[in-house]
């Protein structure tokens, strides 16, 4: 890591790109806003229809829960599987090789870029919305600079697992050559698993219990509660540190799969 | 500085029978054929030489030079440049070469120029004064200073390629590959980037590995020459190496001023037994023989036997010679 400054160029790169895609953002900003207030109008009609909590969860937990998991699942957004697969598809990747840089730190740099724009452009603003709605709420100014810090501080190992999660995907594009379907089917076990589509705590507590335990609760679901206040004390830093179990072992795990399937890369078209 | 000993590269093809019921079968049960593209080749290049792989299409030179710059692994074999292992210590090798690929770019397409050259130097941790040095002595032998402020993507190929160049260069390599460098660009240009390229190898000592089928590239700049067919090694050696053992005949082409006499028939009487070869096509004739045979022996012969209105003599081309190499490699298939 003492070469750090390698690899500031491939986030200012991954910045660059997100901005020159601004529009290409902005209509899945609005796209991802409609879907959230879905949610919360589905919600809305389920609580409703329960007198005030569910499992836990009063309507105004729901509120920020659905939101926040949407800007959550935005700030640890990776592109790295589809980097990888079209450098492969294209043969690109053998420009990426030629350079005196590590795979993954170079690509995790890239999407370091486009997070700083999607924090700035789409977390910020949503994190005030959900402080201006729980005020409106509740009629007192709910912010707690602690929690903030504690989801920031979460968060940052959800990107991890996430993106280390992703290049596990993205290395089968060396035995694959085109990952298109493979990376579909990913992104719906990420968005169901991960719990920020339904809070896992409402699924049946045998399937909860176990997909807490797996990588993709870690994902979004970590920093949300913790966030809300779900997680405190013991359970809190278990939470944590199985984010940080994750990340170790996503590690190990695509840099083995690195291993392999470098010996099957075939640079496609000349 | 680099060695390769029994170097091979298979790669697994994908087998389609055409049509629906092909494309059916190959879902469920998918044909593989195992294709050689480098087989067994062995070579050695030494410090500040220059080497020029020649070969046709798909005769494996791309996939020799992706496993020489660390890209692709071999199936089998041993490859060293520069005291490491390409593949095996990738990031601190490639510190040490320079890379153009002639259909790709390394530079960033929707940014100024300026700004490739700024992230390469910090991705290659070169020093500010060593930076500014060296900007100075690249703009010296591919002009690129006037192109700076331009956006990558509004530039023309030539211009691209000398930036690539350029790029390539800026970390002082020790060794610099080259893959179809001159692809596609007008004469002008490829005279500049053949110039550039020889000026480096003097400069720096800069050995340097290239890749064409330009043979005008392999004239002017190769110090030595490794002809790849159906990823063999067919032939390795200097130019003119080739053209003496290849390259055995010459040839006198004349118009002829008179074409009622039956000048086949002199010819054939005169010529034939020597193992000259001769032909007349209207007032076309044209008599193949021996380089070992001085021409002027001929000529003068010749010119007793018909009149005659212009004539010319012609040693066998590198072009035609290697051509010849190519069709003789195809009836092994």
């Amino acid at each position: 890591m003492s070469r750090i400054k390698a690899y500031i160029p491939f986030s200012k790169g991954g910045f660059l790109t997100a901005i020159a895609y601004r529009t290409h953002i902005l209509g899945f900003l609005v796209g991802e806003l409609l879907f959230s207030f879905i949610m919360y109008y589905l919600w809305k009609t389920v609580f409703a229809n329960t007198g005030g909590t569910l499992l836990g969860f009063t309507f105004s937990d729901m509120v920020v829960f659905i939101f926040l998991s949407n800007a959550t699942r935005f700030l640890i957004h990776s592109e790295a599987t589809y980097t990888v697969a079209e450098e492969i598809v294209e043969g690109s990747i053998s420009m990426r090789l030629i350079k005196p840089v590590r795979l993954d730190l170079s690509l995790m740099f890239t999407d370091l870029g486009g997070t700083v724009l999607t924090f700035v452009l789409i977390f910020i603003p949503m994190l005030i919305g959900i402080e201006i709605y729980r005020y409106f709420e509740f009629g007192v100014w709910m912010i707690s600079p602690v929690r903030i810090l504690l989801f920031l501080f979460s968060a940052s190992f959800s990107f991890l697992v996430n993106f280390y999660f992703d290049l596990c995907f993205g290395f089968m594009a060396f035995f694959l050559k085109n990952l298109w379907g493979f990376s579909i089917l990913k992104q719906s076990m990420v968005n169901f698993l991960s719990g920020s589509m339904i809070p896992l705590d409402f699924l049946p507590k045998i399937f909860a219990d176990p997909i807490k335990l797996m990588p993709f609760a870690s994902i979004s679901y970590t920093p949300v509660m913790i966030f809300m206040g779900k997680y405190s004390g013991t359970a809190l830093i278990s939470a944590v540190l199985l984010q940080v179990f994750w990340v170790i072992m996503l590690y190990v795990i695509s840099s083995l799969i690195y291993t392999i399937a470098k010996r099957y890369l075939s640079v496609q078209g000349g | 500085m680099i060695t390769v000993e029994n170097a091979v590269k298979d790669f697994r093809k994908v087998i389609k029978q055409p049509g629906l019921k092909g494309s059916v079968q190959a879902l469920f049960k998918p044909g593989y054929q195992v294709v050689h593209a480098v087989n067994d080749i062995s070579f050695e290049v030494n410090k500040g030489e220059i080497m020029g792989f020649i070969g046709p299409n798909g005769a494996g030179k791309s996939t020799m030079i992706k496993m020489l710059t660390g890209i692709l692994y071999p199936t089998s074999g041993n490859i060293s440049v520069a005291g490491y292992d390409p593949q095996k210590q990738r990031q601190q090798y490639v510190q040490h070469i320079g890379v153009v690929f002639g259909q790709r770019t390394q530079l960033w397409w929707d940014l100024p120029l300026s700004e490739t050259f700024t992230v390469l130097k910090e991705i290659y941790q070169v020093e500010r004064r060593e930076f500014e040095q060296r900007m100075g002595y690249l703009n010296d032998v591919l002009d690129i200073a006037p192109l700076m402020t331009s956006p990558v993507r509004t530039l023309s190929l030539g211009q691209r390629m000398r930036a690539d160049l350029a790029a390539a260069m800026l970390h002082r390599p020790k060794v610099l590959f080259l893959d179809e460098p001159t692809i596609g660009l007008d004469v002008v240009v490829k005279d500049n980037i053949r110039k550039a390229i020889a000026n480096m190898n003097k400069v720096d000592d800069t050995t340097i590995i290239l890749t064409t089928h330009d043979l005008a590239d392999i004239e002017l700049l190769s110090h030595r020459i490794m002809m790849i067919d159906h990823g063999k090694l067919v032939y390795q050696g200097t130019l003119n190496d080739l053209k003496d053992k290849y390259g055995k005949s010459k040839k006198i082409e004349f118009v002829i001023s008179d074409i009622n006499q039956p000048i086949q028939q002199l010819l054939s009487d005169r010529f034939s037994q020597r193992g000259i070869e001769c032909s007349v096509d209207q007032e076309k004739g044209t008599l193949i023989y021996d380089r070992s045979i001085p021409s002027a022996l001929i000529l003068k012969e010749l010119l007793e036997l018909v009149s005659i209105k212009d004539i010319s003599i012609k040693e066998s081309d590198v072009e035609s010679i290697i051509k010849q190499i190519y069709l003789a490699g195809d009836k092994y298939e």
